[in-house]
């Protein structure tokens, strides 16, 4: 969040009218802005993209905040795909890989993915790009079962490799359970990963597969940090739940209002949908930055 | 897979590079060359024996598939020899990285002439060359082997680009004489790449560089529902860069310990009885396909898939 922080600072964006039909609302902003990122559903489940800014209530502890960046236009994403590679999970290995070309083959070319694996060793690519071609062949290239599940090191690593960049920066990681323990060498754990959301920003996904219960440190992080949690049944249809994935994202609404108070401190944030039967989910707490 | 390789072969003649030395990626204009070229090739037999003392005779040379006459067959010159081991945690060879790797490499060093050179290097993540090139027979040689292969954990639990090594090693290589060559213990699971096997296999055979791998075999098969099954083949891309690149890919269980020994004597030998061939590379482009064949039905050479002209001065 101080990144999102600073970069806005520094930036004071100017967003125009569009002619087109989305709707889209004017702001400047100013020097410290929090950024957060809503996705809002409908009773039926179904994602809504047009809503306004005057359709939101956000709260920064407890008190309401006038919005003052506003955008309900389709987002690029940056995404560290992080896959499962430990031994429970070979005998899904083609259903992953197939799913992640699906993935790939998903994304705009103003997306940035990087992939990663986690299981004897913690591999991310050193490239985040959306280079098809090039994603295709790390998926079919680099991708090796075996091993435990080193997830925290791995949520942390990519955290770790997203942190220079700018926007929404997001983890999304497919696994089949339970962290087995960080490899030696490797940094991260799961407070790591807390701390790196709530002073940071970063926004996290996952995907638990086979029915077995997901980390329970992972559900709560991609709770806390607006993100989502899928858990599919055996044999469910995960380039749906890929599809899904990237589709929320795609609509997620960029909301941002002045900072209240530079007091270094956690605060909590709420945001709502003033329409009935619609619900919005988006970070809950940042670190405010500190005396600026 | 074919049809990838198949694919990276055509993307080879459609570039334009000096076959030895130059470490320039500044494409050069194809020289028309009347004077001798080189290519190198080592002879084994079916068993898998290096084969010596055979002449320009006992092969033909086939460039864009025309057979091209062989001027000379002569020992080849002193080896620039990069070895260069995989110490990530999923290449760890029964259990632990040492002894294994070392004895394996003394096994090829074994069959090297005296004035052959040598260094050593060492990948995690990224890779690292000892300090200075050492003559094959140098005491301090299983020291100094030792000395490479001490890595800390953050280098063996990340990823293991080896595609990247491969590019880095050649770098390192294209500095020295030729002949040159690299040989690569690893498990063959490649992540982390900048680069693609077909960059780095591009690039090697661009500088002369022969791509040996030596590599415990961990073939699986597994079980993918009740109607797939999926093989995890690790060596099969190794494999394929030691073909395009005229080097030697073997692999064997860790069970297997005598037979790997057999097999890096063995091609340590092959590696020291390399021929160096001369022939006239003609005019019919740049970057041309080459096949050396042992005229002998028994014996198979082992050679580059690729030419790169020599640039025009």
């Amino acid at each position: 969040m101080a990144r999102a922080v600073s970069a806005l600072a520094a930036l004071v964006l100017l967003l125009l009218v569009p002619a087109g039909a989305q709707q889209k609302t004017v702001f400047r902003t100013g020097v410290q802005t929090v950024v957060l990122h809503a996705t809002v559903r409908g009773g039926d489940g179904r994602l809504v993209p047009n809503l306004t800014a005057d359709d939101f209530d956000v709260r920064d502890e407890g008190q309401p905040v006038p919005i003052s960046v506003f955008s309900n236009d389709p987002q690029p994403i940056t995404v560290a795909l992080l896959l499962d590679m430990s031994g429970s999970m070979v005998g899904q290995f083609l259903r992953v890989r197939e799913a992640t070309r699906y993935f790939v083959d998903a994304i705009q070319p103003e997306d940035r993915v990087r992939i990663g694996t986690f299981g004897d060793e913690v591999a991310l690519s050193p490239l985040l790009t959306g280079d098809k071609p090039v994603l295709r062949r790390i998926v079919g290239d680099e991708l090796w079962p075996g091993g435990g599940t080193p997830l925290w090191n791995a949520v942390n690593a990519a955290m770790r490799s997203l942190a220079s960049e700018p926007g929404r920066r997001v983890v999304l990681a497919l696994t089949d359970g339970a962290d087995t323990g960080g490899l030696p060498g490797l940094n991260g754990n799961a407070g790591d990963a807390r701390k790196a959301v709530e002073d940071r920003g970063f926004m996290v996904y996952a995907i638990g597969l086979e029915g077995r219960q997901l980390d329970g440190g992972i559900v709560s992080l991609a709770e806390q940090s607006g993100g989502g949690h899928f858990l599919l049944e055996r044999g469910a249809d995960l380039e749906a739940t890929f599809a899904r994935v990237i589709e929320e994202l795609r609509h997620q609404y960029e909301i941002g209002y002045l900072l209240p108070k530079a007091d270094g401190k956690l605060h909590d944030v709420e945001v709502r949908v003033r329409k009935p039967g619609m619900k919005a989910r988006a970070k809950k707490n940042y670190r405010a930055p500190k005396g600026t | 897979m074919a049809a990838r390789w198949i694919a990276m072969v055509a993307l080879s003649l459609g570039v334009a590079q000096p076959f030895r030395a130059a470490s320039s990626d500044v494409q050069q204009p194809f020289r028309a060359a009347s004077q001798p070229a080189l290519v190198h090739a080592s002879v084994v037999d079916a068993q898998g024996q290096s084969v010596s003392g055979l002449t320009a005779a006992d092969f033909e040379i086939l460039l864009d598939g025309e057979p091209t006459p062989v001027l000379s067959a002569a020992p080849r010159s002193t080896l620039s020899l990069a070895v260069v081991v995989d110490t990530s945690r999923s290449a760890r060879w029964g259990g632990g990285i040492m002894p294994m790797p070392r004895d394996v490499v003394l096994a090829v060093l074994a069959g090297l002439r005296d004035d052959d050179r040598l260094r050593f290097g060492s990948f995690g993540q990224r890779v690292r060359f000892a300090k200075r090139w050492e003559p094959v027979r140098a005491r301090n040689l299983r020291n100094e082997l030792g000395d490479t292969l001490s890595v800390d954990d953050r280098e063996t639990h990340g990823p293991s680009p080896i595609w990247d090594v491969v590019y880095d090693t050649v770098t390192m290589l294209s500095e020295e004489p030729a002949p040159r060559a690299m040989l690569l213990l690893t498990d063959g699971r490649s992540t982390g790449n900048l680069r693609s096997l077909e960059m780095a296999s591009e690039y090697a055979s661009m500088h002369g560089v022969a791509v040996h791998s030596i590599l415990r075999n961990v073939e699986m098969q597994i079980p993918q529902g009740e109607q797939r099954a999926v093989a995890v083949r690790p060596w099969v891309a190794l494999d394929r860069v030691a073909r395009y690149t005229g080097g030697t890919s073997v692999a064997f269980r860790i069970d297997q310990n005598l037979r790997g020994f057999t097999l890096a004597e063995n091609l340590g030998r092959a590696i020291r009885d390399t021929y160096a061939l001369a022939f006239s590379p003609g005019a019919t482009g740049a970057v041309q396909r080459i096949e050396v064949r042992a005229r002998r039905i028994d014996l198979n050479a082992i050679a580059p898939m690729a030419f790169h002209a020599p640039p025009s001065r």
